[in-house]
């Protein structure tokens, strides 16, 4: 942090456009609020302002009880759930030999991991889909978990490694000494430190798989199975939007990722980066 | 472990010796690497083998049924590369899609790179600053996006209203823009939209990165008379090099990517005016089942994205 | 501003908890309908309806007094053709005649359609009164949009988790029928089921000589709608109408963004544009299904329509689907062109009080401008077992039957199938009801060949950069029959 003191004018500025920035991010929320609050379906007005007249709840009410929000609502915390423990699982055993052993095929290994994020998604929409039709995984909550997970880790991976390593090699070190084996070592001396990249792993699986439509679009037919976003879809549908509802089912998915979100800012901003530096 | 004889040793040696020893090395790293590779690689390397392989077919509407029902495919080697690259489409779209991503990075890693220069100091709702500036990123691109759609609606959107406003207030003239209704302006606006999706991360990773610099070069530079800018140019910078780089190749790769923002917004109002090589993929394969034809184009799409990566990552490697 | 927000979050939290907790035990059901596409000619059984004579445009008022007595009409006549179709049903059928055979097993059907929401509460009602009267048989309905349903149930026919039967237009046939999706349900049809429709309404979804789907709405198509309270004289030609609704565009406060205008429709889609190419007198298909856009007749149509824009200022500066919805429900449009899936909301907005009419001829052509008709109807997906075939054949009979239909007419507006259902007063006295068949009578039925899917996809960006005002339309029909002819080769 740097350690200058600025002048006022310096402080009015900073704060002048930081604030008309915060503007501009949060806009748009507010509009979609602002939608779902609106009576009558009605889209468009001529007036900036948020609140409209004669504001009403009814769009989350219809929403609620006459749509399968409900259904949508469960399966979305479902696959979410089990996508943020595999992901955080499976990351945080993945990064931690990345980071900090040294064994044939690491380098080969990280280099793989980014360049599966490079495949456009267009790509293996279709061969996934296939892939799960014949071990008949499409269309049940196990197929999608898996395919977030999927796309999910590479990233993950790459940040528990970034993580991992700020962890001083002695800690280890000591423990090994102390009698521990490895994965001991690992579970009750290295794992305890690094939960804040777990954290954010955790968040990041989350917020992917809550948020994520493409995939489940393409995996999940039946609409027992949908997804919050698939559902809202439906609502979206070409000539006549029910743009309240859409709306309110928009704040409601946004709602737990925004949380989170504020919730646990301070410890993204320091985690997303370890490890860069020390590349 | 019971001792080997010498007749297990001469028998087995080169070989046992070397794995069993292997395996205690390394095993346990194995272990741990296991079950994340196997996934990844069974849902992602075989898809993609797969699409590899229906690059070189004719898999299209017309010939869908036979593969649904039999699996049946018709190779007909590289003719869908050719069409790919002979079409006079790709080359505009491909041209298309570097500007894209060459301006929507570099608007995010310098605003990104900016809020967190002025994010980086003791002042009040600094935390509330920060969280809100982080929010795009939480917020669901098909949901953003659609707002946005209709923020640049000629007459109703958030946009023009506010652009009027402002012409009021300090007197210039204005004329409502037709947003989505020019290609060019709809790529501007696109741009804007991608650009308002993207700082946020670039933002907390350049925030991470001036945290880990140490605050005693600033003030050795206060010391020697530097100004707020030199110390931005010659310190800051520098230092957070090494850390903007494994972000702005993601950066790179995500935008590149980035199917939804030029779909929606230029679904039904600028309808193939502003397409990006995978929104054009994704049409070809979802819309017209030419699925052979979008197995090839994807299959380019990678390389090209291989190949930039490759010489960014050894450019860098040099520093 | 602040509290409300946070009182709006703390609840949102409250009900997702507790619904949570009830929302394995809920099983909702949804809706949501559109409308469809495409028939042949219905002149004939249009007209069979008691019309008013072509120059009597005088529009009726809507029933209202009438009711009391229309009532007593309308269950006498009810009755009358009740009668007759037991009649009709006692006699023995031959023919596989699915519709006729029982229910065995206990099923669940899954019924996937696209109508607009307000025809959820009528469809649910039916299936209700179905599942009471078939009690082994479950239908579970799923709503999604049009483009949505034609993919879904593509992946889900691919996936092995997809409808049994859908509710969707006709030129859904066109790729079903290629990709060996949509069963052929003339053999299995009864003859009395196929006498239930009018003439020309089982063609509408046939294909190669095989009978694909049933219809259950026929129309889908446009008309021109207007605001009594606004407007009271219907126009006979497209030169009329221009000057009455510049004379009703008015820009009070002079900001220049009128507050009502003369006419509002959705300018970019090409459904839209085809009735000015039609009524110009073009076509955009030869016999063998090449696209023919490059005409005299587009030209006209295309500045026409540029025209209304830039030249007479008549219809918004960007006006998509839900502006111009929007602008009409508020009483803020003199005119609308839209089709009959809009009809009931209008009926039902506060600030409109609706007239249906014609759309206008050409004053160079002396034609009507033709809107392409096609409808609904049901498509049953192939590789079903027998028994569910039975049970799904059941359901659309019932679906199309005579009191099902008069219910949709009721409540919706739609043009039926049915054709019992257009001797009821429910279609001759309503005035809604006669000028859409009115409309319909000058319509021209839409192709349902998967070839269809190139012209849309061809004169779509071009009709988009016209009525963006950035390209000339006199350059224009050449580049849509460039576009068409290369979509052509791209979707074979």
């Amino acid at each position: 942090m740097s350690v200058r003191r600025d002048g006022i004018i310096k402080r009015t500025l900073i704060h002048l456009i930081l604030i008309v920035s915060a503007i501009i991010a949060v806009y748009p929320a507010l509009r979609v609020f602002g939608i779902s609050i609106r009576p009558d379906d009605i889209l468009y007005s001529t007036s900036l302002e948020i609140i409209p007249d004669g504001a009403t709840f009814s769009a989350y009410m219809q929403l609620i009880f006459e749509e399968p929000f409900l259904i949508w609502l469960k399966n979305s915390l479902i696959v979410s759930f089990f996508t943020v423990v595999l992901g955080v699982t499976l990351a945080a055993t993945a990064g931690y030999a990345f980071a900090k052993k040294r064994f044939p095929g690491r380098k080969p290994g990280l280099i793989f991991f980014l360049i599966v994020q490079m495949f456009p998604s267009t790509m293996l929409l279709l061969p996934m889909f296939l892939l799960l039709r014949k071990i008949n995984l499409t269309n049940s909550h196990l197929g999608l978990i898996i395919a977030y997970t999927t796309f999910v880790l590479p990233l993950c991976v790459w940040q528990m490694r970034g993580y991992y390593e700020t962890i001083p090699d002695t800690l280890e070190e000591a423990a090994l000494v102390d009698g521990l084996n490895q994965f001991q070592a690992f579970y009750k001396v290295i794992l305890p430190l690094a939960s804040p990249g777990l954290v954010i792993t955790a968040l990041f699986s989350f917020m992917s798989s809550w948020n994520e439509i493409m995939i489940a679009k393409a995996l999940m037919q039946d609409p027992d199975m949908y997804t919050l976003p698939r559902g809202i879809l439906n609502l979206s549908s070409r000539f006549n939007t029910e743009w309240s509802t859409f709306a309110a089912g928009s704040i409601m998915i946004m709602i737990p990722v925004v949380i989170m979100f504020l919730i646990l800012s301070s410890y993204l901003v320091g985690g997303l980066t370890l490890g860069s530096v020390k590349g | 472990m019971s001792q080997p004889t010498k007749a297990d040793i001469q028998k087995n040696s080169l070989l046992d010796f070397s794995l069993r020893k292997f395996l205690k090395r390394n095993g346990f790293s194995y272990l741990m690497l296991m079950p994340a590779f196997i996934i990844v690689a069974l849902v992602i390397i075989y898809p993609f083998l797969y699409n590899f392989n229906l690059a070189f077919t004719n898999l299209s509407r017309s010939t869908l049924i036979d593969f649904l029902r039999e699996g049946k495919l018709h190779y007909i080697g590289l003719n869908n590369f050719v069409e790919v690259l002979t079409q006079s489409t790709f080359w505009t779209v491909l041209l298309r899609t570097l500007i894209w991503t060459i301006v929507n990075v570099f608007c995010h890693v310098t605003f990104g790179i900016f809020f967190a220069i002025l994010l980086d100091r003791d002042m009040i709702f600094k935390g509330i600053y920060r969280a809100l500036l982080i929010l795009p990123w939480a917020i669901p691109q098909y949901i953003s996006v659609l707002v946005w759609k209709g923020m640049f609606n000629y007459n109703y959107g958030a946009v023009n209203i506010l652009l009027e406003r402002l012409s009021q207030i300090f007197d210039f003239t204005y004329e409502p823009i037709a947003w989505l209704s020019n290609p060019t302006t709809g790529f501007m606006a696109a741009i804007i939209v991608n650009v308002w999706v993207g700082i946020p991360f670039m933002m907390m990773i350049a925030l991470g990165g001036l945290q880990s610099i140490d605050p005693n070069y600033y003030e050795a530079a206060e010391i020697d008379g530097a100004s707020g800018f030199q110390q931005v140019k010659h310190i800051t910078l520098p230092l957070l090099k090494p850390v903007m780089m494994p972000a702005v190749i993601l950066g790179v790769i995500m935008t590149f990517n980035n199917l939804n923002v030029i779909y929606l917004l230029s679904f039904k109002k600028l309808t193939e005016k502003i397409d990006i090589l995978v929104t054009y993929v994704y049409k070809a394969a979802f819309g017209y089942f030419r699925l052979g034809y979008a197995a090839a184009f994807s299959v380019i799409i990678f390389l090209i994205l291989l190949g930039f990566s490759t010489v960014f990552i050894k450019q860098n490697e040099s520093h | 501003m602040e509290e409300n927000f946070s009182k709006t979050v703390i609840l949102i939290l409250v009900f997702s908890l507790l619904s949570f907790g009830f929302g394995f035990a809920t099983k909702g059901c949804m809706s949501n309908d559109k409308a469809q596409k495409v028939i042949q000619d219905l002149s004939k059984h249009v007209e069979s309806i008691d019309m008013p004579k072509d120059e009597q445009r005088d529009v009726i008022d809507s029933k209202n007094d009438k009711e009391v007595v229309q009532n007593e009409k309308e269950a006498k006549q009810e009755q009358q053709v009740e009668e007759k179709e037991t009649q009709e049903q006692n006699v023995k059928t031959a023919g596989a005649g699915y519709d006729l055979k029982e229910v065995k097993k206990s099923l669940k059907i899954k019924f996937w359609e696209k109508h607009p929401p307000s025809i959820d509460e009528t469809l649910d009602e039916y299936i209700d009164k179905f599942e009471a009267k078939y009690p082994n048989v479950n239908i579970e309905r799923t709503h999604m949009g049009v483009e949505d349903l034609r993919e879904s149930t593509l992946t889900g026919y691919m996936g092995g988790a997809g409808p049994d039967v859908i509710l969707s237009p006709f030129d859904h046939i066109g790729p079903f029928s290629e990709m060996g999706i949509a069963q052929s349900i003339g053999d299995l049809m009864s003859s009395e089921m196929k006498n239930m429709y009018l003439d020309n309404a089982l063609p509408g979804m046939t294909l190669n000589n095989k009978v694909y789907g049933v219809p259950d709405t026929m129309g889908n198509h446009l008309t021109l709608l207007y605001n009594k309270n606004i407007v009271n004289k219907v126009p006979n030609t497209w030169e009329e109408l221009v000057s009455i609704a510049k004379d009703k565009t008015e820009d009070s406060n002079g900001d220049g963004t009128p507050e009502q205008y003369g006419l509002v429709y959705n300018l970019n889609e090409p459904f839209n544009w085809m009735p000015f190419y039609t009524g110009y007198g073009g076509w955009m298909f030869d016999k063998n299904y090449n696209p023919t856009l490059n005409n005299e007749a587009a030209k006209d149509a295309l500045t026409f329509v540029h025209d209304l824009k830039f030249e007479h200022k008549i219809v918004p500066k960007e006006c998509g689907y839900s502006l111009a919805d929007s602008l009409f429900k508020q009483g803020k449009a003199a005119f609308i062109i839209n089709g009959d899936w809009s009809f009931s909301s209008y009926v039902e907005a506060e600030a409109v009080d609706l007239g249906i009419a014609r759309l206008p001829k050409f004053q160079k052509s002396g034609e009507f401008a033709h809107p392409l008709t096609s409808g609904s109807g049901y498509i049953m997906i192939s590789e079903r077992s027998k028994e569910k075939q039975i049970a799904i054949m059941k359901f659309i009979k019932y679906m199309t039957s005579q009191k099902t239909q008069k219910a949709m007419v009721e409540n919706h507006k739609t043009l039926p199938s049915n054709k019992k259902v257009y001797q009821l007063p429910v279609i001759q006295d309503d005035p809604i009801m006669r000028g859409s068949a009115e409309q319909l009578k000058v319509g021209k039925p839409m192709p349902i060949v998967p070839e269809m899917r190139a012209i849309w996809d061809g004169v779509r960006p071009v009709l988009e950069s016209v009525m963006a005002g950035n390209l000339d339309p006199t350059k224009a029909p050449a580049k849509m029959q460039q576009n068409a002819e290369e979509k052509m080769e791209s979707i074979k």
